[in-house]
């Protein structure tokens, strides 16, 4: 379960998030969705222990797989190199299998650089689901996929994270992509706004 | 007429790639036979009474011709290869170990930081002349490369670690990788180029300084000591084709980090399957 109960966080003078509660139930996905500059990311990366809120309280399992907004692979490496980077040697052919589903198998050594966006996309999905953590969050996951990568992509996060009853949190401003799953959907208000 | 004949011949990647190195030899000829030509001019218009000086190119291939296969000029040759090579190995690995604590730990860098830095900015014939009443002189050589070579590292690997990719930072702990992948991969690996850049300038940087302690130490068997020998004795072409091996020696250095750097990278993209 991913919980997060009364959080508030702010840069500075600005708040980010007040008094923000969200509730991810095992097997459960949720959609998060808002404007731009809501607190959405933030949220997210408080769920996994990227960013310390200055109040509330957080329940979130240890290993937790996630999807960047940005898609932070070390650009001097291949595609499988980094996908491989925080796996151990018997996930290999689970991240192998993955990236042959999601079309990228045949540029898997390719340098980072040379993959566009919505390959770079896949392939942060495919890590994320190789490294097999016990809840997974996806920030903007979708961005750049093409409609028929994005059900494959939903059908692996679907078999490999739902379907073994573990929480998924989608963060997105993308209607359609929030109906992939049929989840539940929540919408997110600017904290100054309130 | 060469270039289109290996064209034909070659598939197009494999054709293109020959082109790029014909194009690179011809480019490293030309610029080599300009600069010689320079060279000739100047030892030409030079005059006589200062010739001895500023000896020809042809004299100064001759010469170099001349000492190459003596066993006295390789014994030289091999001793100071040696010491240079120990001095940059053991700078490089000092460099690097030194890079890791300072851009990983705050007291390290406090510490340490200001004092490469001094290191840096010291005149190298000091530390020679120093380093001279304390050290034997077959080792101050392989002493002053290293020190040399050391801050150069030093502020690459420092640089690296401290301007490592925050985003990538916090991928590696939401990934949980292990210390030395994220030090190594995350880190490091980000970095290399500017390591490598490091590196490849600590090359020359070390067979300078490492030479120029042979010249002031004079160790038995060095080419430090046959130049301060052939300039004693009036012989310049031989302190010139000295040079010319120094530097000849120096590029093989460069470009074998290089190749090594290359080899590196493709046995890691192999090392995928």
């Amino acid at each position: 379960m991913i919980k997060l109960s009364s959080v508030s966080f702010s840069y500075g003078e600005k708040i980010i998030l007040n008094d923000f509660s969200l509730e991810v139930r095992d097997g459960e996905c949720v959609v998060l969705k808002g404007p731009s500059g809501c607190g959405k990311t933030t949220a997210a990366m408080i769920a996994c222990g990227l960013l310390k809120p200055s109040s509330g309280d957080i329940l979130s399992p240890e290993r937790i797989s996630v999807v960047f907004q940005e898609d932070r692979f070390v650009n001097n490496l291949s595609l499988l190199q980094n996908i491989r980077l925080p796996l151990s040697k018997k996930d290999y052919p689970i991240a192998d299998n993955l990236l042959k589903r999601v079309g990228l198998y045949e540029d898997r050594y390719k340098k980072i650089s040379e993959l566009s966006g919505g390959m770079k996309r896949r392939a942060a999905i495919v890590r994320a689901v190789a490294f097999n953590g016990d809840s997974l969050i996806l920030d903007e996951a979708f961005n750049g996929i093409d409609n028929d990568n994005k059900k494959i992509c939903a059908k692996i996060i679907k078999e490999y994270f739902l379907d073994k009853n573990k929480p998924v949190l989608f963060i997105t401003h993308n209607d359609e992509d929030g109906n992939l799953f049929g989840a539940k959907q929540i919408l997110m208000e600017k904290a100054n706004d309130e | 007429m060469i270039l289109p004949l290996l064209a034909a011949k070659c598939p197009p990647m494999l054709s293109t790639m020959a082109n790029n190195s014909i194009k690179k030899v011809l480019k490293a000829v030309i610029s080599a036979a300009f600069w010689i030509l320079i060279w000739e001019a100047a030892s030409l218009l030079v005059p006589d009474d200062l010739k001895l000086f500023l000896p020809g190119p042809v004299l100064v291939f001759k010469t170099f011709f001349k000492i190459l296969p003596s066993s006295h000029f390789l014994k030289a040759v091999g001793a100071t290869l040696l010491r240079i090579f120990s001095g940059l190995l053991i700078g490089s690995l000092l460099g690097m170990v030194l890079g890791i604590f300072t851009g990983e730990s705050k007291i390290f860098d406090t510490l340490l930081s200001p004092a490469l830095k001094i290191i840096r900015a010291v005149p190298v014939v000091s530390f020679i002349i120093l380093a001279f009443l304390f050290i034997k002189v077959n080792r101050l050589p392989v002493f002053i490369s290293s020190l040399m070579v050391t801050p150069l590292v030093w502020q690459a690997v420092n640089d690296s670690v401290k301007n490592a990719d925050k985003n990538l930072i916090d991928m590696s702990r939401v990934f949980k990788l292990s210390k030395f992948k994220s030090l190594f991969y995350v880190k490091l690996y980000s970095g290399f180029d500017r390591i490598i850049t490091a590196l490849l300038s600590a090359v020359g940087l070390a067979w300078k300084s490492g030479v120029a302690a042979e010249v002031l130490c004079t160790p038995a068997v060095s080419i430090g000591k046959n130049i301060y020998k052939a300039k004693g004795n009036l012989n310049f072409d031989e302190v010139y084709a000295l040079t010319i091996t120094v530097v000849i020696l120096s590029l093989i250095f460069e470009y074998l980090i290089k190749a090594a750097w290359k080899k590196y990278g493709k046995a890691e993209e192999n090392k995928n399957d």
